[in-house]
């Protein structure tokens, strides 16, 4: 046996690394809202597509 | 400078290579034809005359691949320098070559760079090729981008000096983008007069650090011990005390706000903008992007508008209670990271180790990038491994220059002289037998 490491399958990287990220997204977008006042205020303008 | 001096930094870029990787490409041809114009205008100086800079790959060099650390996707042929570069030449800087970067600027480790600290260890990122490049001696300075800490991180990781001016201060000309609401473009060097003079170029005004006068400075002893090491933590401590002893200043507590919060922010908003700005060239050619930007960047077409909005509003809100925060205070100090270097070997085989590095890095630095503000890093001590801990000194939006006549002051600290002693010792760090795993990045002379 040679000590040489398993090249990971791209496509389940990129599906572990997803669930992980919505994860993430789920909790920060939570905190966020957490503290959301009843009257947010006026609309931001969101940034134009590039 | 001379054409000599110039040849002789970019030898050592070549002889480091294989062991740092911090460039990925060298531009020999220009760095001497810049040399030579220093060198024949000799009587008429200019500020930066034979600054040997370097340049990380989201920024454009005239004639040289822009690749921004992607497989291919992005890749342009710039027919200009980015106005920064235009700048720094105008004044009298030699361009060394562009250096390694997280993919797209968008994660705190740039693979592939490796720290002179120990080579064994990351460099922090996105602009980790910078920070390693300055680092070594190879540049005295280099233009990086910051969003949540990438200017800043790897400078302090790798124990040089990284600032992050107030938003918007430095132009994003031939600039790749991230997150158009938080990038901003910052400098590395082995100094805050290194960092200074390159800001001063691109902004042309008086651009001189401000003599340091009166505080208080804002200190979270809290955050700082939860979110630290003990040796980054003590090392911070200490410097804080000193920085306010040497500047007659008062040390005042306060509480900065929650990262969870900012760290929420920072997350929410950096994804929706990065896949607005990424998100059709993901579409067209999913593999020009590496698997962890892919999947970054699919999550951030997920965002929905509300949550965008709602993190948007709430940024404001922050902005706003920290003014209020920081009304009467001169600045306030945090560690930059709350750790010191990491082992390559873990985040490159555990993917769980290399997502609490990410999350890790920007937790002190993400503030200052969510609210606009200038914030810098210097050097303030050493871990007991002997690596290298950030301070890290922010003020209020476009007070920049008080900002670095500050950092001036913390860099004479004894932690921070600690560190420039332990830096000059790279001065005899030679080169070593080719590495076959970096080897396919080198590429010698675009010009």
């Amino acid at each position: 046996m040679t000590g040489s490491l398993p090249v990971p399958d791209p496509e389940a990287v990129i599906e572990d690394e997803l669930a992980s990220y919505r994860r993430a997204l789920a909790r920060a977008a939570a905190r966020v809202a957490q503290d959301e006042p009843a009257d947010p205020g006026p609309e931001p303008q969101l940034p134009d597509a590039a | 400078v001379s054409r000599d001096a110039v040849a002789a930094r970019l030898g050592r870029a070549r002889a480091l290579h294989s062991r740092l990787g911090a460039f990925t490409q060298l531009t020999d041809g220009r760095a001497l034809e810049e040399a030579a114009a220093v060198e024949s205008r000799a009587a008429q100086p200019r500020p930066l005359d034979g600054t040997a800079i370097a340049v990380k790959d989201l920024i454009d060099l005239e004639g040289v691949p822009t690749r921004l650390g992607t497989p291919r996707a992005g890749h342009t042929q710039p027919e200009q320098d980015a106005a920064v570069v235009r700048s720094a030449v105008a004044a009298g800087a030699v361009v060394l070559g562009k250096t390694r970067t997280h993919e797209l600027g968008l994660g705190m480790i740039t693979p592939g760079a490796r720290n002179p600290f120990d080579v064994s260890r990351f460099t922090g990122g996105s602009s980790g090729g910078a920070a390693a490049a300055v680092a070594a001696g190879v540049a005295d300075s280099a233009f990086g981008t910051d969003t949540a800490g990438s200017v800043r991180c790897p400078a302090a990781l790798c124990g040089v000096t990284g600032f992050k001016p107030t938003t918007g201060v430095l132009p994003g000309d031939g600039v790749s983008s991230l997150a158009p609401t938080q990038d901003t473009v910052g400098t590395i060097g082995a100094t805050v007069a290194d960092c200074a003079a390159l800001y001063r170029a691109v902004t042309a005004g008086p651009g001189e650090p401000e003599p340091v006068s009166g505080g208080p400075i804002g200190y979270d002893a809290a955050a700082t011990e939860q979110g630290c090491t003990p040796d980054v933590a003590a090392a911070v401590r200490d410097a804080a005390g000193e920085l306010a002893a040497a500047a007659g200043a008062e040390l005042v507590e306060v509480r900065l706000p929650d990262p969870a919060l900012v760290g929420s922010l920072s997350m929410v908003i950096v994804l929706a903008e990065a896949a607005r700005v990424w998100g059709g060239l993901l579409e067209r050619d999913p593999t020009g992007f590496g698997p962890l930007v892919q999947a970054a960047l699919r999550a951030g077409s997920e965002i929905s508008d509300d949550v965008y909005r709602a993190a948007l509003r709430r940024r404001e809100r922050l902005r706003d209670e920290l003014d209020e925060l920081t009304a009467q205070l001169a600045i306030v100090v945090t560690p930059t990271v709350g750790v010191t270097a990491a082992s390559i070997a873990d985040p490159a085989t555990d993917a769980r180790a290399r997502r609490r590095l990410e999350a890790t890095h920007p937790r002190f630095t993400a503030l200052a990038s969510v609210t606009g503000r200038p914030a810098i890093s210097v050097p303030c001590g050493l871990d007991s491994a002997g690596l290298p801990i950030g301070l890290q000194l922010m003020a209020a939006e476009h007070e920049d220059l008080a900002l670095l006549g500050w950092a001036a002051l913390a860099e004479d600290g004894s932690g921070a002289r600690s560190v420039v002693s332990a830096r000059a010792r790279f001065a005899l760090m030679a080169a070593s037998p080719p590495d076959v795993s970096t080897k396919s990045h080198a590429r010698s002379d675009a010009t």
